[in-house]
């Protein structure tokens, strides 16, 4: 509908000076076709006076509410008020999302600073098991020796403390040394398990850290962070309609998940 | 090719284009349609420097379906894979619905959006000359690509720069100003006063 009263030159005309009409029809196509965002409607909106009154007409919000909140009400008497209200729910929502992660992170180092913890007591407590076999070890080695001992020397003195340390020993020598020897073996094994574990856990516990430390650093993500991109108002300009934001729900790092079972 | 139309502009420069070219206009197409004898149509509310660009669009979108035309209407005339090769197709495929699901079709449309779009990557100043011209010539596609150059132009801007944009008066009182700073405190981003 040609508005005959215009004059086409190529003068100094702001083009404020539009009609209603045209405005009306940039703002509608622009939102429409995704080129204007409800930021750029409330930045109008405080531009000026007319701007504002042209920039809250409903079917503006509508077309926006359709576009970034695809699910959900889609009638409303006031469509800004309700897209004020979806959006401080989607944000109160990513701030929750938000905290439940940091405190997942929180708790990954604090479960793995634990399991460090207990790893070293482990290794006192098996390094303790170890010393005390071997004392035992090297008890039953001098007394096996005294008994040898006993049989070849005859002078008294010395038979005298052979058989002091032979009556000591109340166990079977020989199968006593074979369990201690395994014991050893043992100890041992548990040691080097017990340390592989322990630098294992230190890694993890890096890593555990860096996360938590990463999501202390970035501020909160805005969901609606992309300006649309000239492929997007391609695909707008096509038939379907594309909800080109997905929606609020973050990725789990599965690895993550698959570590704490 | 066909019959060409002369136009003149407001400062007296003839055109002389195409009737496809020119048809682009729907009151183009109106006055030539009613004005048999005379084949010379004066534009006087449109400048020679304005009508240029506008012609060149049109002449970019002579033989294209629109962007708003739907691929399933689009005539087979239209569609570059047909072109020249009615001979070779069946008389039933070139007189049927196009189809919805032609390559061709598709990416020749795109093609055109994207030129257009970079036609109308210009300043605010052009633009608004090619949406007065669009308008007052009845230029559907170009009326179109004019408001969307306009959002782009709008898109991104503080409302400060949007007033410079626009040569516009900050006329809110400053009780006013507060109360809209309030009033949009719940952007993610919020504007500074």
């Amino acid at each position: 509908m040609p508005i005959s009263h215009l004059r086409v030159v190529g003068g100094g005309e702001s083009m404020a000076m539009l009609p209603d009409e045209i405005w009306a029809h940039i703002l509608e196509i622009g939102t429409d076709s995704a080129s204007l965002t409800y930021r750029d409607l409330c930045a109008l909106a405080m531009a000026s006076r007319r701007l504002s009154r042209l920039s809250a007409e409903p079917a503006l919000w509508s077309t926006l509410l359709a576009i970034d909140f695809p699910d959900g009400e889609k009638v409303s008497p006031s469509p800004k008020a309700l897209y004020q209200t979806r959006f401080k729910l989607e944000k109160a929502k990513r701030v929750a999302l938000q905290r439940a992660k940091m405190l997942f992170a929180q708790s990954k180092v604090a479960v793995s600073r634990k399991r460090l913890q207990e790893l070293k007591l482990s290794l006192v407590r098996e390094g303790d098991r170890l010393k005390a076999a071997v004392e035992e070890l090297r008890n039953l080695e001098r007394a096996r020796t005294a008994s040898v001992a006993l049989n070849v020397w005859q002078p008294d003195v010395v038979r005298g403390r052979q058989k002091q340390i032979v009556e000591q020993c109340t166990v079977p020598i020989e199968s006593r040394v074979c369990a201690l020897k395994m014991e050893v073996q043992v100890c041992k094994q548990q040691i080097a398990n017990f340390n592989k574990t322990y630098e294992e856990e230190k890694k993890k516990l890096g890593k555990h850290k860096q996360a938590l430390a990463s999501l202390e650093y970035h501020p909160l993500q805005s969901h609606f962070n992309s300006t649309p991109s000239d492929s997007n108002k391609r695909k707008r300009l096509e038939l379907s309609s594309d909800s080109k934001l997905s929606s609020a729900a973050f990725e789990w790092d599965e690895q993550e998940k698959a570590e704490s079972f | 090719m066909g019959k060409t139309i002369k136009l003149i502009s407001g400062d007296g420069e003839m055109f002389e284009v195409e009737e496809a070219v020119a048809f682009q206009s729907n009151i183009i197409k109106s006055l030539a349609d009613e004005d048999n004898a005379d084949d010379c149509i004066p534009l006087p509310r449109v400048d020679s420097q304005i009508l240029s660009k506008v012609l060149e669009f049109c002449r970019k979108h002579a033989n294209s379906p629109s962007v708003h035309t739907k691929f399933a209407a689009i005539p087979s005339e239209l569609c570059p894979k047909h072109d020249g090769s009615a001979a070779g197709a069946s008389s039933s495929e070139s007189s049927s619905a196009h189809s919805e699901t032609c390559r061709a079709c598709y990416d020749a449309v795109m093609k055109l959006v994207q030129w257009d779009l970079e036609f109308v990557k210009v300043d605010l100043d052009l633009i608004h000359h090619l949406l007065k011209a669009a308008n007052y010539l009845d230029i559907e596609d170009l009326m179109f690509m004019a408001v969307e150059g306009a959002a782009n132009a709008i898109r991104g801007n503080n409302p400060e720069e949007i007033r410079k944009l626009f040569d516009l008066e900050n006329d809110f009182t400053p009780e006013e100003e507060k109360e809209i700073l309030k009033e949009y405190s719940w952007l993610d981003d919020p504007f500074e006063p």
